[in-house]
């Protein structure tokens, strides 16, 4: 299994943002949320721009004549079709005979993409996969939403699961609330409500802004819904692959903010030394933020090949799951 | 936990700095009082009281002590 990034050039940091939200108490933010500033993609730049970024990176360490599957998770086609995976294919100048599939999550996409992964692998349906989440929330998000602007960055990562690999896949568990469909949305501009010329401005919860064209996100009940959940989760994920927490040797959660996740951390008791938390250069990247800490923790050594490392991701739909993988 | 004690903890969780935190305080009137202060006080409740408390539970609360009714008065030790 290898990982590769791409993250858009624009930098927008914490201070640039206090010149634009006079009130905000940047420095709380940073020490509380652990963000210092985000990738933001161009006007021009789309999330399979980022994708197709990330795919060259990593098909400077594989031969891509061997692709023979991409999958693509990404809540930010480019268009409602043709599928974006058909479009990277060609774009990376994969061979013909890949397969090649669009699916739509956010911060959970990462674990459900490994689930799919390890279904093809194992029903000799691919047997060299090119995996690329990619995510440009920054173009759903009005811009006086300071919260959702702080929090939210874009970027892409790219992996390759080989048939080699499918062992190193362990237990998935997974699951579903869409009753908490409308926690984290985008309501406007797809076929239920069409995107509105003149849109009515909203205020909510620290004086942000936004209209139903726009992003919006139940911060709070996300929040809820997140700490009732991934306890519960990690025990089941555990459980269903025969290990205790202390056989793990390191997890990684969606990176969705570092007081939510060292939240989760102390619920589940968790050692802060195995405890992957660092969005501070990236921001929540939405699916892409798990393979950035898994990169960041091999390229670091902070994980060892043969170490057991737990992968938790959370959010919009509201969906979840985890999985346990040997690097 | 006394209600002093859950008070001193809310003022220190929220990092409150230039007021003082009475039960009759209004939580409005607290600049901390946002979305981050919701989700401090979602998990300060859970992780203290096993209770689950939603956002929209908590907007509709008017002063500190509601905020200890909606907790339970009787869950708190006497002072």
């Amino acid at each position: 299994m290898i990982i590769n990034t791409y993250l858009p050039k624009k930098v927008v940091t914490n201070q640039e943002l206090q010149r634009e939200f006079t009130e905000w108490d940047a420095d709380a933010f940073e020490k509380k949320i652990g963000i210092k500033q985000r990738h933001v993609a161009d006007a021009q730049q789309t999330a399979l721009d980022l994708a197709v970024e990330a795919g060259k990176k990593i098909l400077n360490d594989f031969d891509k004549t061997k692709i023979d599957f991409v999958l693509f998770c990404t809540q930010s086609p480019d268009y409602y079709l043709p599928t974006s995976a058909c479009i990277i294919q060609n774009r990376l100048g994969l061979a013909n005979s890949c397969g090649a599939l669009d699916f739509n999550l956010g911060c959970s996409g990462y674990i459900y993409g490994l689930s799919l992964i390890k279904g093809l692998l194992a029903g000799n349906i691919a047997n060299n996969i090119l995996f690329i989440t990619a995510e440009t929330y920054s173009k759903y998000i009005h811009p006086k939403d300071r919260t959702n602007r702080s929090i939210f960055g874009d970027g892409a990562a790219a992996t390759i699961v080989t048939k080699e690999d499918l062992n190193k896949l362990g237990e998935f568990v997974l699951k579903t609330d869409g009753d908490g469909f409308d926690k984290l949305i985008v309501r406007n501009g797809a076929a239920r409500f069409p995107f509105e010329c003149n849109p009515e401005e909203i205020t909510y919860g620290s004086e942000n802004k936004y209209t139903n064209n726009n992003l919006y996100m139940n911060g709070p009940d996300i929040f809820t819904f997140t700490i009732e959940n991934v306890p519960d989760l990690v025990e089941q994920t555990l459980k269903k692959n025969n290990l205790d927490l202390n056989e793990i040797d390191y997890f990684i959660y969606h990176q969705a903010n570092a007081f939510m996740l060292n939240f989760l951390r102390k619920k589940s008791k968790i050692p802060k030394e195995k405890f992957f938390i660092d969005l501070y250069e990236t921001g929540n990247t939405v699916s892409a933020t798990i393979p950035i800490a898994l990169k960041k923790s091999i390229d670091n050594s902070v994980v060892k090949p043969g170490d057991k490392i737990l992968l938790a991701g959370f959010g919009v739909g509201l969906s979840w799951g985890a999985t346990v993988i040997t690097i | 936990m006394t209600k002093k004690e859950f008070i001193d903890l809310f003022v220190e969780e929220l990092e409150i700095e230039n007021t003082v935190v009475k039960p009759e305080t209004q939580l409005n009137e607290l600049e901390a009082w946002d979305s981050m202060g919701h989700m401090i006080v979602i998990g300060l409740v859970s992780e203290n009281f096993d209770l689950k408390i939603t956002a929209s539970d908590l907007k509709a609360l008017q002063s500190v002590d509601d905020l200890i009714n909606k907790i339970g008065a009787e869950k708190f030790e006497s002072e």
